[in-house]
């Protein structure tokens, strides 16, 4: 089906899009020089920025699809961050930012050089200079879809009132400016349309740019009235809102809960059949995934990736399960149409309907996993105890590739923590490391008891973290000289009441999240050094660190022995005890710190393709890991653990607390092929009322995807869950293939 | 009694093959039949075995040097298995008691009731070790757990009546309506297997009747006939499963040194052809 609109859209993202882009940046970043002026506050840069944008841009529209949106400003893979993803120019949206960035590097030349060190020896990950500036927008859309942006611009206007100095009016001002930007943006849509309707003789393309003509003269400066409006509204918002901004709206929200009135509204006035809204549905989803080519092989960092997602299911904020006819649609319209972007996150829980649970599983049990599960049982407490009341806990989504978002938040995340670093330094004795990086961790020779070496563990992970947040803190609180975000801000509950922006702390909330990396393969080396050494004696400890620190050659008995231990997911007693200790410890130390805005820090279980480039660059680890070999995902067990059923894994995850990961954990699990729906339906159930909270389930068999290896033409459509995406398992390179391939497989 | 003990070759967690939902299947070692396709070989006998993978083992020597008696005889002490880089080496059948069985089924309960699933005994024949099976059946009951008992049925119709109390479903397998046939097979006529099922189907117990599709042994669409005719003249089985014989088991016959018989998988139209005599 919509193979016209496919062809069309393949046709505009997959040629030409960066020349595009390039040209357009050259022009526009010379239009804003000239009109450049000095002593201009950064908010007027930014205004600025809007002006040339919408002055500039050139309106493409597709005669196949129904919906308008695409300025031709960003390349196909760009979600609305300036860089160009893959290439070493900065999009017309980054101007201000790459005028001001300078300052993150001069206020403190010091601190920069310590921070690209600490990068540079992998000690942690952000995705920016101090804090993500831009990516992981948590764009929240509900305000435009209730109000419209008039409805927004009256409210600054509202609020201009009762501004108490020139920042704030300033701020508030912006405002009103970038809502009166969309509309320009959108009136310049519906000139085109009309143009093209003249010359138009195909009567499918003449209905849809008729309805694009008519449509764009109002919205989203109104609010939408219909179901085809309110998808318009989303469409339009997150390619404008990125071309002006600089910033990736990393989500839609929850799709379902939001649009279910348009819905149903239109239903009842007997203008939409439930036909009609799934050809809508399925035009909206494919116009995304129409960005890339999904046979495209995936060689580097985030090369397949596109920072779109939505959330459908979980419940109401009365906790009751929701599952609407929108939700069912959406699930069938990405597995028909085998959709990989945008990203769809479903919510679960134990009281989840049936009918619901199977048309996920339908689509994951026959290999095509899109799908990125998510569990409300493990997930809503843990809201819970970072402080958000319940309905705000029950109403979340998941932004970007797995990140807990309200709309109360900018949504931090992409920013990784490698407690495996600390253990390298300590564990190998790297003094010229641990000086290079100006942390003196604790180094595990002579540890007399295991209390000790744990304390020890403890403490370097801790030692980490006030590195961290020392950067971040001194470093990126002057984000808000750098660029400033009016329209974004708008949206997020807090700023326009605060008549600030959320680079001056205006959002709601302003906690810190860290992603920690290496759990897993810590507690089995924890576990194999105190099996080994301290209750069985078998080996002295000073013994045991010649052998890793030789990366076992010469101990492969002893590595062996390292490897059989008990360790994180066989569902032993004393792993999971120590795993559970490990965590608990950790949070109690997460909770003690302040972030880099005065909020609390969270913390959580996961990284993204970080498993493989750290793993290649971290020496040999206790638990019988060689040097170079990959790391385990989240708190997915360590490939080196021949685990032979999953319910020890998933029993394992029942001994952790998820209150203590409010940043969210994830766990990869693969089960064969073709398993009976009642019994995916089973597992999801028993899953939720353990700590799982992200579940990256794949349904294949090590023997398939060997094959698929081999032979890849007898598997176009096998796709699978990579790290925080999906991709087609044919178009992963020979590496990310082999990293797919060694994990854990369950029958 | 919590001690007893019975000799099992698995305990396979998350089954959903052998009953409803998701289950932990315990198979007990020791079988009274000599099915020519039996897809789990190293059930029939009793007593533990020495599983030897020839294409794992790289002849690297370890196990030779790690056996207290050099391979030369084998008291399944296991340090061979221990010792073995690729895995190549696994003892085949071990002593449980029922403490340490139902402490493995205990860890899957959440998984029991989230999908209707439970325990299922089988084998081997795990009607030959009643006193293990009949505490099993007991003490799972008193934890809530659904239990299932897969038999071929050829046993005194009495050890059905000891673990009526505690079995929620059986899973009885006809393999032949010839006696003869049956015989040829599997070593044992049917007619106590067939005299049983239809005693078992008189009572109010769940029945699974299960019949393994071998061809050219049962694969005749008046060999199913036969069956449908005589299950019609008792009280119907809450169900009839017809199951493809599959191959997954050839290359276990190597393992434990025997020889193998081969049989063709049947085909899909075919399982349908015969499916729908029974509908």
């Amino acid at each position: 089906m919509f193979e016209n609109a496919k062809e069309e859209l393949y046709n505009f993202y997959l040629h030409g899009d960066v020349e595009r882009a390039k040209a357009f940046a050259d022009k526009c970043f010379a239009r804003m020089n000239e009109r450049f002026e000095d002593g201009m506050t950064v908010t007027a840069q930014k205004l600025l920025q809007y002006d040339v944008i919408v002055q500039e841009f050139d309106p493409v529209i597709f005669r196949n699809t129904p919906y308008f949106y695409e300025t031709g400003v960003l390349t196909s893979l760009s979600d609305g961050a300036r860089s160009a993803k893959g290439h070493s120019f900065v999009q017309a949206n980054g101007w201000v930012y790459e005028r001001n960035q300078h300052l993150f590097i001069e206020q403190d030349e010091e601190l920069y050089q310590k921070r690209k060190t600490h990068g540079r020896e992998r000690l942690y990950l952000i995705c920016g200079p101090y804090n993500d500036t831009e990516q992981h927008f948590n764009f929240n859309c509900r305000p435009f879809l209730e109000i419209g942006a008039c409805g927004i611009y009256e409210r600054a206007q509202t609020e201009l009132s009762h501004a108490k100095n020139e920042e704030e009016k300033e701020f508030l001002d912006a405002v009103c400016h970038g809502m009166l930007s969309l509309r320009r943006m959108a009136e310049k849509f519906a000139k085109k349309a009309e143009y093209l309707l003249a010359a138009e003789a195909d009567a499918a393309c003449k209905r849809n740019l008729s309805l694009i003509a008519n449509t764009a003269k109002r919205v989203p400066w109104e609010p939408p009235q219909t179901f085809y409006e309110a998808l318009e509204t989303l469409a339009f918002l997150r390619t404008a809102m990125g071309s002006l901004e600089g910033a990736g709206p990393n989500t839609f929200g929850r799709l379902d809960k939001d649009l279910i009135s348009f819905y149903l509204a239109d239903i009842k006035k007997g203008i939409l059949t439930r036909e009609r809204a799934y050809e809508l549905i399925c035009q909206f989803l494919l116009i995304w995934d129409c960005h890339y080519d999904h046979d495209m092989i995936m060689e580097g960092y985030a090369d397949h990736e596109l920072e779109n997602t939505y959330t459908v299911g979980g419940c109401d904020e009365d906790g009751e399960p929701l599952c609407n006819a929108l939700t069912l649609m959406f699930l069938r319209a990405t597995r028909e149409e085998k959709i990989i972007f945008p990203k769809i996150k479903c919510r679960f829980s134990k009281n989840s309907p049936k009918e619901y649970l199977d048309e996920i599983d339908c689509a994951i049990v026959k290999g095509t996993s899109t799908v990125l599960l998510q569990n409300d049982d493990a997930t809503i407490p843990a809201l819970l105890r970072a402080g958000r009341p319940i309905k705000e806990a029950r109403d979340y989504y998941i932004s970007g590739c797995w990140g807990i978002a309200t709309n109360q938040e900018k949504y931090d995340h992409g920013s990784y923590l490698n407690l495996l670093k600390p253990f390298e330094f300590s564990l190998h004795n790297l003094k010229d490391k641990m000086e290079l990086v100006g942390i003196t961790f604790e180094c595990f020779d002579g540890c007399r008891n295991f209390d000790e070496l744990y304390q020890k563990v403890l403490r370097n992970c801790e030692l980490l973290l006030d590195a961290k947040l020392d950067v971040q803190t001194r470093g990126g609180r002057i984000f808000h000289k750098v660029d400033r975000f009016p329209i974004f801000s708008s949206t997020l509950e807090g700023c326009l009441e605060a008549h600030t922006d959320f680079t001056m702390d205006g959002a709601k909330y302003r906690d810190d999240y860290q992603l920690l990396f290496g759990l897993p393969n810590i507690v089995d080396s924890l576990m194999a050094i105190k099996t080994l050494v301290y209750d069985r004696k078998s080996y002295s400890l000073s013994e045991y660190l010649r052998a890793v620190r030789a990366n076992w050659e010469g101990y492969e008995e002893m590595r062996l022995e390292a490897v059989r231990c008990h360790g994180w997911g066989n569902g032993h007693e004393a792993s999971c005890a120590l795993a559970a200790k490990f965590n608990d410890d950790l949070y109690k130390i997460f909770a003690s710190k302040t972030g880099m805005h005065g909020g609390k820090v969270h913390m959580g279980h996961l990284t993204y393709t970080e498993i493989r480039w750290w793993g290649e660059k971290t020496l040999a680890t206790p638990d019988g890991r060689k040097s170079g070999e990959y790391f385990a995902q989240g708190l997915t067990p360590s490939r080196l653990k021949r685990i032979p059923c999953v319910n020890d894994v998933i029993n394992s995850m029942a001994t952790l607390d998820p209150s203590t990961m409010a940043a969210n954990s994830v766990i990869n699990i693969i089960l064969p092929s073709n398993i009976p729906l009642d019994r995916c339906e089973g597992f999801l159930r028993a899953i939720a009322d353990t700590a799982v909270q992200s579940l990256q389930l794949n349904c294949t068999t090590k023997e398939e995807l060997l094959d698929a290896q081999r032979h890849p033409k007898k598997y176009p459509d096998l796709i699978v869950r990579v790290t925080g995406f999906s991709a087609k398992f044919t178009s992963l390179s020979k590496e990310w293939q082999s990293e797919v391939i060694t994990r854990n497989f369950y029958d | 009694m919590i001690d007893t003990k019975a000799i099992l070759f698995d305990i396979q967690r998350n089954s959903y093959v052998d009953g409803p939902g998701i289950r932990t299947t315990v198979f007990f070692k020791g079988c009274n039949l000599r099915c020519a396709w039996c897809h789990n070989p190293e059930s029939q006998s009793a007593l533990p075995q020495m599983m030897f993978y020839q294409r794992k083992c790289t002849g690297c020597g370890k196990c030779k040097e790690k056996c207290p008696h050099h391979l030369e005889r084998c008291d399944f002490c296991g340090r061979c298995t221990l010792y073995c880089p690729q895995e190549a080496r696994e003892i085949c059948g071990k002593e449980y008691t029922v403490r340490e069985v139902l402490y493995e089924i205990l860890k899957d309960q959440s998984f029991y009731n989230s999908s209707g699933g439970g325990v299922t005994f089988s084998g081997g024949e795990c009607m030959l070790q009643m006193d293990f099976l009949t505490e099993m059946l007991k003490r799972c009951k008193e934890n809530g757990i659904h239990t299932a008992v897969d038999t071929a049925g050829h046993v005194p119709y009495e050890h059905f009546e000891k673990i009526f109390p505690y079995t929620d479903l059986f899973l009885y397998d006809v393999k032949c309506f010839d006696s003869g046939k049956h015989k040829q097979y599997t070593g044992v006529g049917n007619k106590l297997i067939l005299a049983n099922l239809k005693r078992l189907l008189a009572t109010d117990k769940a029945i699974w009747v299960r019949i393994p599709i071998i061809p050219s042994v049962n694969d005749s669409e008046e060999e199913i006939r036969r069956i449908k005719c005589f299950l019609d003249s008792c009280k119907p089985p809450d169900k009839v499963e017809l199951l493809p014989y599959h191959a997954m088991g050839e290359h276990k016959y190597a393992v434990i040194g025997k020889k193998v018989q081969t049989f063709s998988v049947p085909s899909e139209e075919k399982m349908k052809q015969l499916k729908n005599i029974l509908s």
